[in-house]
């Protein structure tokens, strides 16, 4: 008879039982017995499964006392030697969804065991910990709560066994924000037809892309004194001197520069050239300042406009993913601020 | 109605004469050499190369794959290019079936656009899973041009030698009774969902220049969406522009066939719109702005399907078409490669250009950022005759997504695909 499969299953303070919202403050609690869905879950086990125990924490607790109520939460999980974590379902409980998140990345990174959450999609616990923990898609309240915790068992019970999981969409867990290249049995004329004959009938179906979610950016203060204002142009059209001297991408660049204009009241088309394969560059590499205007931006330095920073920046805009954008962006933030300048004019193509 | 007349191909030689014997094609180069120098000056000179499916050659710097076809009637082949300018959706047309012509392009990086026609690569996938391309047997074309004929001169120089060719040899080879017969008929099919097929021909991110052909023979520079019959593109009426290497999916439409194989059966097939791709944000608003009162108005349409062509302007303008049918009811469905770029272990961020919350339905031909990892093959086919080119090429080759020839198949018709996990 092999070792059995040691579950272990988190719980907040209001389904470990212990009290509603005015028992949120209660720290981190380990329960020899099942206890609330606990009691349903035995109820899924097969022979060759048990539950070790059950870990409780308050909301409040866990959401004020992160690091240290994780820690706790750990040293007791380490102690049941669990061969796997069931955190949740926490539906739509934000605090609740937060700490399943956090405690089964830790159990995963510090024990090395396979973890499965349940959420609504909307619980800020998907957002911050999908791409880290299983999470599986649940509705926004506990009427399914039996359902949820069989399909979580089943999940987990997979992922001990070694099992490849299928995708997201037929599994019923969120997507990690993996791409898998793979060839698929149908061409992609299929299968658009096969998912817009679905969606005009109201049948369920799984887009192949994933939206990005574009955060807000506010916008900032005016420049208060513009006279006095330093200014510096950049450019994501990849304009670069002769040579491409800091091998900026043509695509996806992951570099970018800073080139001097200093003495330059103008840029010469011969000492430039376009490292971006996603416009016509013919017209920027007869007149560079179509794309960064440094002519126009002297003479108004001249009138007393602003003062212009001595060098442009610039990098390759093509097909870049956003991650690696704002890295550029934040880099460049860090130069600007270095150099003491108060406002950029950025252009594109 | 539009029949296609198949002449089916399985195999693929020189001869003496050029004709069609039990679905062996032979093809008399010498006569298929004067037909393309007579027609043209421009050309100096044309040499000839054969690929089967399963054979370790790779051929390079590929301009376009066209179908040898001709028409069994009086009609037009290529209307407003080497033929006359008239409908083509009606009628009868020869098709040599598992054939096609490749034009190479002399001017272009060998490594541009690359068809391996046997093989495995690492990941376990066969050449011939990844493009339709790597099926057919390729009678390849490889020009010499006139001395000053460089440039645009240069492409329409290949464009109308290569649309030529494949006219020549079917309009030779494809005689007597078809092996096979296709119709392709709008009938009625009430009381099932009708839907629209909004096709994104070219992106004028490179704007099209004077005597491209396009569209019945014009570039398209500026054009208004306009809506078509679909055996009009599947009858030759719509051609790649010269940075696009497709026309034989544009003959063998992946979306049209597919809507075709559905249309009185599940859903009602309702027409096509051909829009392009803009440089202008008026242009891009006056084409969102026709295209959803044709599909919502006067096709009367439930749902329409989109794709787009080529990077991420076109990507935009899709989106913004698609969105707007959704605003007025429309369901609809995008076909479109996931941006993220992000190399062989993709991620999710940067997967699109946009993020309209109701465009909730898209299929993912692959990412643009992958790097295929092609294994050495035994024999090149290159405009080059340089011996050291030629053997570098033949060993093994790591491109990216948009340069193996018909992968990222933005008209639908791959099947490879960046699936999410």
């Amino acid at each position: 008879m092999p070792n059995p499969t040691r579950i272990v299953l988190f719980l907040n303070q209001f389904f470990g039982q212990l009290g509603g919202e005015e028992h949120a403050g209660v720290g981190p609690q380990l329960m020899a017995d099942p206890v609330g869905p606990g009691r349903a879950l035995v109820g899924l086990l097969r022979d060759g499964e048990v539950l070790a125990g059950t870990l409780v924490c308050g909301d409040n607790y866990f959401a004020e006392n992160e690091a240290s109520a994780t820690e706790a939460l750990m040293t007791m999980l380490q102690g049941l030697e669990p061969d796997l974590l069931l955190a949740g379902p926490a539906f739509n409980a934000g605090r609740y969804g937060m700490a399943c998140g956090a405690l089964c990345k830790a159990a995963q990174q510090t024990l090395g065991i396979p973890t499965v959450s349940g959420m609504y999609e909307e619980n800020p616990g998907r957002d911050i910990y999908h791409k880290d923990v299983l999470i599986l898609r649940t509705a926004d309240n506990a009427r399914q709560m039996r359902d949820n915790l069989g399909q979580m068992l089943s999940l987990g019970r997979r992922q001990v066994a070694g099992e490849t999981l299928g995708k997201p969409a037929i599994e019923g867990y969120f997507p990690q924000g993996r791409l898998v290249p793979q060839i698929e049995a149908k061409s992609s004329a299929a299968r658009a037809t096969d998912m817009l004959l679905a969606k005009l009938k109201g049948q369920p179906f799984a887009s192949e892309v994933q939206l990005p979610v574009f955060r807000p950016i506010p916008a900032p203060e005016p420049v208060a004194d513009m006279p006095h204002a330093t200014i510096a142009l950049i450019t994501d059209g990849g304009l670069v001197p002769l040579g491409n001297p800091d091998n900026i991408e043509g695509r996806a660049s992951t570099r970018w520069g800073a080139y001097s204009v200093e003495g330059k009241d103008h840029l010469d088309a011969k000492d430039y050239e376009i490292s971006h394969g996603g416009y016509d560059a013919r017209y920027v590499l007869a007149d560079p300042h179509r794309l960064v205007g440094l002519d126009v931006a002297r003479e108004l330095e001249s009138e007393g406009a602003f003062k212009l920073h001595n060098a442009f920046l610039s990098t390759g805009g093509l097909s870049n993913p956003v991650d690696n954008s704002r890295r550029l962006g934040r880099e460049m933030a860090v130069y600007l601020k270095e150099k003491g300048i108060d406002g950029v004019i950025l252009t594109s193509t | 109605m539009l029949t296609l007349n198949y002449y089916d191909v399985h195999n693929l030689e020189f001869g003496d004469a050029t004709r069609l014997r039990g679905g062996t094609l032979t093809v008399d180069t010498g006569a298929l050499r004067t037909h393309l120098l007579d027609a043209d000056p421009r050309l100096a000179d044309v040499r000839f190369d054969l690929a089967h499916p399963g054979e370790r050659c790779r051929i390079v710097a590929i301009f376009d794959t066209v179908e040898p076809r001709a028409r069994a009637d009086d009609g037009s082949d290529f209307p407003g290019v080497i033929g006359p300018i008239r409908p083509v959706g009606e009628g009868a047309v020869r098709v040599l079936r598992g054939a096609a012509i490749t034009m190479l392009s002399p001017a272009e990086r060998a490594a541009s656009s690359v068809l391996d026609m046997g093989g495995t690569l690492p990941e376990g996938w066969r050449v011939q899973d990844l493009s339709v391309y790597a099926t057919l047997h390729h009678l390849v074309v490889i020009p010499t041009f006139a001395p000053g004929i460089a440039g645009d001169e240069a492409n329409n120089t290949l464009r109308y030698a290569v649309l030529r060719a494949a006219v020549w040899l079917a309009d030779q080879a494809a005689i007597g009774a078809p092996d096979a017969q296709e119709h392709f008929e709008l009938n009625p099919a009430p009381g099932l969902p009708r839907v629209a097929y909004v096709f994104q021909v070219h992106s004028h991110q490179r704007p099209s220049v004077p005597g491209e052909p396009i569209f019945y023979g014009d570039n398209m520079r500026h054009l208004i969406p306009v809506l078509v019959h679909p055996n009009e593109v599947l009858g030759g009426a719509v051609v790649q522009g010269y940075g696009a290497r497709g026309t034989y999916m544009l003959q063998n439409h992946p979306v049209i066939r597919e809507l075709y194989s559905r249309h009185g059966v599940e859903l009602d097939f309702a027409g096509v719109v051909i829009v392009v791709a803009h440089q202008t944000a008026a242009e891009r608003e006056r084409g969102v702005a026709v295209t959803t009162q044709l599909v919502k108005h006067v096709l009367r349409c439930d749902g329409a399907i989109f794709t787009k062509t080529g990077g991420g302007a076109p990507h935009v303008d899709m989106a913004e078409m698609a969105h707007q049918c959704e605003q007025l009811g429309v369901k609809t469905t995008l076909i479109a490669w996931e941006t993220s770029s992000g190399g062989d272990e993709g991620s999710e961020d940067g997967s699109a250009l946009f993020n309209h919350a109701d465009l909730t339905a898209i299929v993912n031909v692959g990412s643009n950022g992958y790097n295929f990892r092609l294994p050495p093959v035994e024999r090149v086919i290159s405009p080059s005759s340089d011996a050291a080119v030629l053997d570098r090429l033949k060993g093994a080759l790591t491109v990216t997504a948009s340069q193996p020839h018909g992968v990222l198949d933005q008209f639908g018709g791959g099947r490879w695909t960046m699936a999410l996990y």
